[in-house]
C-alpha cells in the first residue's frame, strides 16, 4: 500500500512537472504576442485598431487577390506563407494615456527565447519603434512590431514565414519600405 | 538417554531437559485476541491516499488538456476584425496620411493620402467580428458562399490595413536607419 501511495505521489508530480515544462517550452517558441493585457486601453484611447487574421481566413483572403494584378500578386504570394497578422493600435487624445508596464507587458514576451531585436530606435520627438524576428532553426517564424509614440501604441504581430525579400518588393505597394537589414552573403550564380 | 524427546518429543526425558522445559514453557505463546494501550489510536484513512493520488493526477491531465482545448477554441473563434471611430455617425470617410520612400531612392518622402472607409461604433467600443461557425474548405473563390465572400472581402480589408500600419511603422523605421543618425542601435544582423 506504501509503494502504491508513493507511486501516485511521484506519478502525480512528474505529470505536473511534465506540464508546467511542456507550458514553458511552447510559449517560449510561440511567436504569438498576447496582446490581451492592452485591452483596458481600449476605453482611454480616441481610436482603436484591432486586426486579427488567422491562418485559415488569411489563405481565404489570399484568394480573393487577383494573380493578374502584378501588386495584388506580390500581396497575395507574401500573405500565402503566413499563419496569421494581428495588429492593435491605440490612439490617445493626451500623452501619456498609458502606462511603462503595458508596453512592458509585451516586451517582456519578446524576450522569450526565439525572439531577437533587429532594429531598436529611440527618438523623443517621434516614439521609438522595436522590430523582433523570430527564427527557428534559422527560418524566420515570426516580426513583431512594437511603436510607442507619446500619443500612440502600436504592436504588430505577424506569424509564419515572413519573407523580407518579398516585403520589399511591396515597396511602393500600400506604403510597404525596404527593410534596411543586412541580409546573409548568398552566392548568386548568374546564367 | 533417547535423543528423539529433543527431536519429537518421543522418549524419556533428560531430567535437566525438563527442567528446562518447565522453567521456559510459562513464555510460551498463548493465543489470545490483541488488546491494543487506550492510548493507541488508530489511523484508517491512509489506504486512500494512493487512489487520491491517482485521482488527482487523472483530474490533473483532463483539467490541463481541458484548458488546452479551451484555448485552441478560443484561438479559432477570435479571428475577425475590428476597426472603430471615435464619433457617433454610422460611417465615415478616415484620411491615413502614409508617408512613402521616394521610388527615386533619394531618401525623399512623399506622402500619400489613402481614404479609408471605416463604420464608426460608439465612443470607446470595440467591436470584433468574430469568424465563428463558418462553412469550411472552398477551394476556389467561384465556391464561395456569400456570406463567406463577404466574410473574404471584410478580411480583405482588414488585411489592406493591417499592410497599411505595419508599412507605415516600417517606413518610419526605415528613415530612421539612414547613415548617420545616431538613434538607431543595430542589436542584431538576420542570418
Amino acid at each position: 500500500m506504501n509503494i502504491l501511495f508513493q507511486t501516485g505521489i511521484r506519478l502525480s508530480l512528474l505529470s505536473l512537472t511534465l506540464l508546467i515544462f511542456a507550458a514553458a517550452v511552447a510559449n517560449a517558441q510561440d511567436p504569438r504576442v498576447q496582446t490581451q493585457s492592452l485591452d483596458h486601453l481600449s476605453n482611454k484611447a480616441s481610436q482603436t485598431v484591432n486586426v486579427n487574421i488567422d491562418e485559415r481566413l488569411m489563405q481565404m483572403t489570399a484568394k480573393f487577390f487577383s494573380s493578374a494584378d502584378p501588386d495584388e500578386k506580390k500581396i497575395k504570394e507574401i500573405i500565402s506563407g503566413l499563419k496569421g497578422i494581428y495588429v492593435r493600435v491605440f490612439e490617445f487624445e493626451k500623452e501619456n494615456e498609458y502606462s511603462p508596464a503595458d508596453v512592458e507587458s509585451i516586451r517582456v514576451q519578446l524576450r522569450n527565447p526565439g525572439w531577437s531585436p533587429i532594429v531598436t530606435i529611440n527618438s523623443k520627438k517621434e516614439g521609438s519603434v522595436e522590430v523582433y524576428l523570430m527564427t527557428t532553426n534559422d527560418r524566420i517564424t515570426g516580426l513583431a512590431v512594437l511603436a510607442i509614440d507619446p500619443k500612440e501604441l502600436t504592436v504588430v504581430n505577424i506569424l509564419g514565414p515572413v519573407d523580407l525579400e518579398k516585403l520589399t518588393e511591396l515597396e511602393g505597394q500600400f506604403g510597404v519600405p525596404v527593410l534596411d537589414i543586412e541580409k546573409p552573403a548568398k552566392t548568386k550564380v548568374k546564367n | 538417554m533417547n535423543n528423539d524427546y529433543l527431536w519429537d518429543r518421543t522418549g524419556e526425558p533428560d531430567a535437566e531437559v525438563q527442567e528446562l522445559e518447565d522453567v521456559l514453557g510459562t513464555l510460551r505463546y498463548q493465543p489470545q485476541p490483541l488488546v491494543l494501550p487506550d492510548n493507541v489510536r488508530l489511523v484508517t484513512g491512509r489506504k486512500w491516499y494512493p487512489i487520491i493520488a491517482i485521482a488527482a493526477t487523472i483530474a490533473l491531465v483532463v483539467l490541463a488538456l481541458g484548458v488546452w482545448l479551451r484555448v485552441q477554441q478560443r484561438e479559432k473563434a477570435a479571428p475577425g476584425q475590428i476597426a472603430n471611430k471615435n464619433s457617433q455617425t454610422q460611417e465615415h470617410q478616415t484620411i491615413v496620411t502614409i508617408e512613402e520612400p521616394s521610388p527615386k531612392r533619394d531618401n525623399s518622402i512623399q506622402k500619400k493620402e489613402v481614404v479609408v472607409n471605416q463604420v464608426s461604433q460608439p465612443r470607446n467600443r470595440v467591436t470584433v467580428a468574430r469568424h465563428s461557425n463558418r462553412p469550411s474548405h472552398s477551394n476556389t473563390a467561384r465556391e464561395f458562399t456569400a456570406a463567406n465572400r463577404a466574410e473574404a472581402e471584410a478580411a480583405k480589408e482588414q488585411l489592406m490595413l493591417a499592410l497599411r500600419v505595419v508599412s507605415a511603422k516600417l517606413n518610419f523605421a526605415q528613415r530612421k536607419t539612414v547613415p548617420g543618425n545616431n538613434n538607431v542601435r543595430y542589436q542584431h544582423k538576420v542570418g
